[in-house]
């Protein structure tokens, strides 16, 4: 076969056509073979682009070669090459991220405005994320839509709604006299039972919209039963405790605290274990203290984390630590390079390196 | 930035017909359903930017003119120079490969399957801003060795 090469060919077909060879994961050779919707997405014009199916994100990510790629047309037993490559795509899966910039924090249910609206669906248009992973995160991050803007509900408006929600559905529990198993019940309810209740029994009017929200984000459903989860819950009570004391607390009182801010009937498991990365402890003493503001830099953090308590419990400084262990290896064996690691009978203490 | 669907509908018809070689009657390549393929040099191919003027009637007949296919064109005609840079055989064991440059040059390569496999992406940065695979390939004809003389 004879081969012919049109002159100087390019990726770039016309000045508005180019072409690009893109390497494909099964992922993604799945979408295309079922004709599936794929999407080409980015936070903002200076972010990096990314390849999204129905469920998956893969970041898209230049690999130059110096071979000399041709991509040629076969016609009447002859080819020609009309394009020539000097880079691939290579796609990445990646951490979905929702944008949220320009998106207001929504303390109080009369604090809403109509001012320069952006709604859900925008927000999703430039998250780097597919349509599952949005959906997934939304209530995660206490992203609502009403009145056709996006809001952040403000962590206090989502325990005042999540103690309303759950102070309807232990009354009516007690009053079909399922008094003695209140914990047990809140493990199995009926989902439609539950939007009912929460609509009959909210002495507040949440929109459905919160609600909604707050029993996604605070609830595992299975078979069309929803099941509180008390950590998460428990996690939420307590960081907001701990934030609006400004002073140590004991921790045998703050455990007490915490229990009379919850619901009346409502008594789930109370582990500290359950606020990992929002506290410390010190002789007794607890306090509030966000892993988030700590710096990304490990030596840095390492040396934050010193400052704030001279020696810490390797189970203690390991939700501090999580972020910047970017390879997962043991908690232990990653802090040797940075600090003293020593066992102190069954424990494990770090300490600064001198 | 706004989203874009990037449609899959021609590189999924190309998919789910195999890599497939040309009627016996042609020499076989490894080519898509749609006719396209990969050839990989080691190095470069150096091409006239372009046509030579005053060419002898020998040289004329190595240009000729052509035309983007229908894969990427999108029913704009889209023409240019080409020329005739070499021959291709692809022997019947659809393993090795000998690609003849000029009358002076003999490159010996392989078939090589690509994994994983490379899906072009066609853009348009019109306002349409199209984004489509239109193909998949799965085959590519790669030389890495040094070129060796015909005498």
């Amino acid at each position: 076969m004879d081969l012919y090469s049109i002159l100087e060919p390019d990726h770039q077909l016309t000045s508005t056509k180019s072409l690009k060879l893109v390497e494909l994961n099964s992922e993604i050779l799945q979408a295309i073979e079922n004709k599936a919707e794929l999407r080409l997405k980015s936070a903002s014009t200076k972010d990096y682009p990314v390849l999204v199916t129905a469920s998956k994100t893969f970041k898209i990510r230049q690999k130059n070669h110096s071979n000399c790629v041709l991509l040629l047309s076969e016609h009447n037993g002859d080819a020609s090459s009309y394009a020539r490559f000097s880079n691939e795509l290579v796609l990445t899966p990646t951490e979905p991220t929702i944008n949220l910039r320009g998106i207001s924090v929504l303390t109080q249910l009369s604090e809403l405005t109509k001012k320069g609206p952006i709604t859900l669906e925008s927000v999703f248009e430039n998250s780097p994320m597919s349509e599952q992973e949005f959906a997934r995160l939304r209530p995660e991050l206490n992203l609502v839509e009403l009145e056709g803007n996006a809001y952040v509900l403000h962590e206090e408006l989502v325990r005042d709604c999540l103690s309303s929600i759950l102070r309807a559905i232990i009354e009516e529990l007690v009053e079909s006299g399922n008094e003695m198993n209140i914990m047990t019940r809140l493990q199995s309810l009926n989902k439609q039972w539950v939007t009912d209740v929460v609509e009959k029994h909210q002495e507040e009017s949440y929109p459905s919209e919160i609600t909604q929200t707050v029993l996604a984000k605070y609830t595992k459903e299975s078979d069309g039963k929803l099941a509180f989860l008390n950590e998460k819950v428990v996690r939420l009570y307590g960081v907001l405790l701990l934030k609006n004391n400004t002073q140590e607390m004991k921790e045998d009182d703050f455990a007490l605290n915490l229990k009379l801010t919850m619901p009346f009937n409502y008594h789930p498991d109370i582990k500290l274990e359950y606020l990992k990365g929002n506290f410390i402890t010190e002789n007794g003493f607890i306090r509030y203290f966000a892993e988030s503001d700590l710096s990304e830099n490990p030596v840095e953090r390492i040396s934050e984390l010193f400052k704030l308590k001279k020696e810490w419990k390797l189970e203690d400084i390991e939700p501090f630590v999580a972020r910047i262990n970017t390879k997962k290896i043991k908690t232990d064996k990653f802090l040797i390079k940075y600090a003293k690691v020593r066992r102190v009978g069954r424990q494990t203490v770090v300490c600064a390196k001198t | 930035m706004p989203s874009r669907i990037v449609s899959t509908e021609k590189a999924s018809e190309s998919i789910k017909s195999p890599t497939q070689p040309v009627p016996d009657n042609l020499p076989s390549i490894v080519c898509t359903k749609w006719g396209s393929m990969l050839l990989e040099i080691q190095g470069e191919l150096n091409l006239p930017p372009n046509k030579p003027e005053g060419l002898n009637e020998q040289e004329e007949r190595l240009f000729t003119k052509f035309v983007y296919p229908d894969l990427v064109a999108d029913n704009e005609r889209l023409v240019r120079d080409a020329v005739k840079f070499g021959r291709l055989e692809i022997e019947k064991d659809m393993k090795r490969a000998t690609l003849y440059i000029s009358t002076s040059q003999r490159l010996v390569g392989t078939v090589e399957t690509i994994d994983p496999p490379l899906g072009l992406l066609k853009t348009d940065i019109d306002e349409s801003g199209k984004c489509e695979f239109v193909d998949v390939i799965r085959k590519k004809v790669v030389f890495k060795l040094r070129p060796l003389p015909i005498m």
